[in-house]
């Protein structure tokens, strides 16, 4: 088999090649880390004594010459160790990766399966009706899920549905069941309004995306060669149209799972969940070192693979594609 | 037997409703190649597609006119029943070879589609072909049109193939079920002049072989002659001149018909002589003329040219032409301009 063979080397490529990536993110992260002034005990003003503070930074080894600190850095990530938080005392960038990670993940996920198929079917049947109703209907979706930031839909989503809709629900019905909770992450009914705030901005891209492959393809010749085959309407639509017009819509989707998934500070701000968003921002205000690395590094090796992935994923989907340049 | 009978076709346009196809009258024989030859944007192909009903439903519109394929109207069927028409009856070959195929689908599976699709059903709407049996039946269809190696390579996808190779392919879907009419719309067009002789040559094989017959589009006049025998020339959106190829190249009744063929490269021409050309723009079918769309590039127009379209004047039997200057009450001398 000489294919696997060469689709092995090809991997074998990309995988060194994502290690350097990653390389080059902890590098130039840990320099911008340090070029920021202040440091995790002293961000600009503080009142301690410099007698504390040069103890508390000699602890953690703040004392060290630059480069030194970096090599210390580099060996312990060797070991799987990625450091305590300082801000958060006694709990390790691991943990906290382990316990709120999962959480953006979940929120991640709804938002992208939900955005890609609400974005599919809404690109789909624009294409089909081209300028009728629905295509305009797919326009204005496509405009405001853009132009509009997640904390105003989110919030305008929390006051109509869950503060307006749920009163009515107790006036009308007496009771105190709540379909739109405004806020926290517990049952199924809780994900409905943060998956579709945090999935707009990827409807509206899948739309658009969708739609303008779809009215390429549509008036490709393979299409009319479909038709003059006597196929129906429905198969030329499916076989034909549909499965040439994802290709490009592909890429751009595995361009979202990193975006999606690495956890949004502002929806998850806004609706109280208990993500990884939080962490980030937090970190990099509280010059918190070892989490901003940390969780920098993790997003750097998800964001690779998942691109690495869709690579792997898109030479299935288009023949055209060999991903080991083999010649059949 | 194909009949087109005063076709008309108009496609709405950003400037206006353009009268693509005014008026075609073509009746093509069984068992028989006809041409229908013409300069881009005279109507050839809209014609051609208008048999297939393949022309975009949102802006074109069909004005007029009958299609009669075996005494059936096709403009009258249903969607449904047409696409019993396509594929199975009347299979088509396009001008570009290269963007014909769906690049994400196995040729393989391109050809059995439209096997399967036409495959008798039984008693419960069951398919009476296998997926295997069609695959063997593609593998001999590959074969009928000379690609090598066709157990290998039907499993292969377009991008695999050269132009004239996808033009085999193209030519074995468009065969599969053995339709009774084949519309070629360019098909040489996008090839190289040598792979152009093996496809009119391996069209011509086919066609005789299954006694089908063909219509080719062309603006070839080379292609017509070797290969039609039947050839309608068409100007502004209708058939100004048909006949055999015969009659047509040796005694050409319509100006237009006389200024192709004089425009035609000759083999042993002085180099320093330039090529005959026509001069002025074909007709705008958003403002179609009134009388004869030529009269404008005419060199033998009369006054009656640009006021009043010409009837058509039958020549000798089965050679036809649309032009004043067969009128009886047409001076002799200004005939022999023409020819002049």
């Amino acid at each position: 088999m000489r294919g696997a063979v060469k689709l092995k080397k090809y991997l074998l490529g990309r995988v060194v090649v994502a290690l350097v990536t990653v390389f080059i993110v902890i590098t130039l992260t840990f320099v911008l880390m340090h070029l920021i002034p202040g440091t995790p005990f002293n961000t600009g003003n503080t009142n301690m004594d410099p007698d504390a503070l040069a103890q508390l930074e000699a602890n953690y080894g703040l004392d060290k010459p630059i480069f030194e600190q970096y090599l210390i850095y580099l060996n312990n990530l060797l070991h799987g160790n990625f450091g305590t938080s300082i801000t958060y005392t006694n709990r390790s960038v691991t943990e906290i990766i382990l316990r709120s990670f999962p959480v953006s993940l979940d929120l991640g996920l709804r938002a992208m399966i939900f955005g890609i198929i609400a974005g599919l079917l809404l690109g789909i049947e624009a294409a089909l009706h081209h300028n009728k109703f629905i295509d305009r209907f797919s326009t204005v979706v496509a405009i405001v899920g853009i132009s509009v930031p997640s904390f105003v839909l989110g919030t305008l989503l929390q006051l109509v549905l869950g503060l307006w809709f749920s009163g009515w629900v107790k006036t009308v019905f007496h009771t105190d069941f709540q379909l739109f909770p405004i806020a926290r992450w517990e049952s199924f009914r809780y994900t409905i309004l943060p998956s579709f705030v945090l999935s707009l901005g990827s409807i509206a891209s899948i739309t658009r995306m969708m739609r303008s492959s779809m009215l390429d393809v549509m008036s490709q010749d393979y299409v009319k060669t479909a038709r003059s085959k006597g196929i129906s309407e429905r198969a030329v639509t499916w076989r034909h149209e549909i499965r040439n017009a994802l290709l490009p819509v592909v890429t751009i989707i595995g361009r979202m799972v990193g975006n999606l998934c690495t956890g949004s500070f502002v929806v998850e701000n806004l609706f109280a969940i208990p993500g990884l968003g939080k962490y980030y921002v937090n970190s990099v205000t509280a010059r918190d070192y070892t989490l901003t690395m940390g969780l920098t590094i993790f997003y750097a090796i998800f964001i690779v693979t998942s691109t690495l992935l869709v690579d792997i994923a898109y030479g299935f989907i288009d023949p055209r594609i060999s991903l080991a340049g083999r010649k059949r | 037997m194909l009949e087109i009978k005063d076709l008309r076709v108009s496609f709405h346009t950003y400037s206006g409703e353009v009268q693509a196809v005014r008026g075609v009258d073509l009746t093509v024989p069984d068992d028989d190649i006809t041409a229908i030859v013409g300069e881009s944007g005279c109507g050839k192909s809209m014609t051609a597609q208008t048999v297939m009903r393949l022309h975009d439903m949102s802006i074109t519109e069909i004005k007029s006119g009958e299609i009669l394929l075996d005494g059936k109207d096709l403009l009258r069927l249903t969607e449904k029943e047409m696409q019993q028409i396509r594929g199975k009856e009347v299979g088509m070959i396009f001008q570009d070879p290269m963007t014909s195929l769906n690049p994400t689908m196995t040729v393989g599976a391109q050809i059995t589609e439209v096997l399967l699709q036409h495959a008798p059903k039984d008693a419960r709407g069951k398919s009476t072909l296998s997926k295997a049996q069609a695959m063997e039946q593609a593998v001999s269809l590959l074969r009928e049109v000379k690609l090598p190696d066709p157990e290998r390579r039907v499993r292969q996808y377009p991008h695999e193939f050269s132009g004239g190779q996808r033009q085999r392919i193209m030519i074995a879907i468009a065969m599969a079920c053995h339709p009774k009419l084949l519309i070629a719309d360019e098909p040489t067009t996008a090839l190289d002049v040598t792979v152009q002789a093996q496809i009119l040559e391996l069209m011509r094989n086919l066609q005789t072989t299954h006694k089908a017959s063909i219509i080719i589009i062309t603006h070839d006049l080379g292609v017509v002659a070797n290969f039609a025998k039947h050839v309608s020339v068409m100007y502004g959106g209708m058939i100004v001149e048909s006949g055999t190829t015969l009659q047509i190249f040796q005694d050409p009744q319509h100006p237009y018909t006389h200024s192709l063929l004089r425009a035609i490269p000759r083999k042993g021409m002085d180099k320093a002589q330039e090529l005959t050309v026509i001069e002025g723009t074909p007709p705008d079918l958003v403002k179609p003329p009134q009388g004869c769309p030529f009269a404008d590039r005419c060199e033998c127009a009369m006054r009656v040219c640009k006021d009043h379209l010409p009837p058509v004047y039958t020549h000798q039997a089965g050679h036809t032409c649309r032009c004043w200057l067969m009128d009886p009450d047409c001076p002799p001398e200004l005939r022999n301009k023409e020819r002049g």
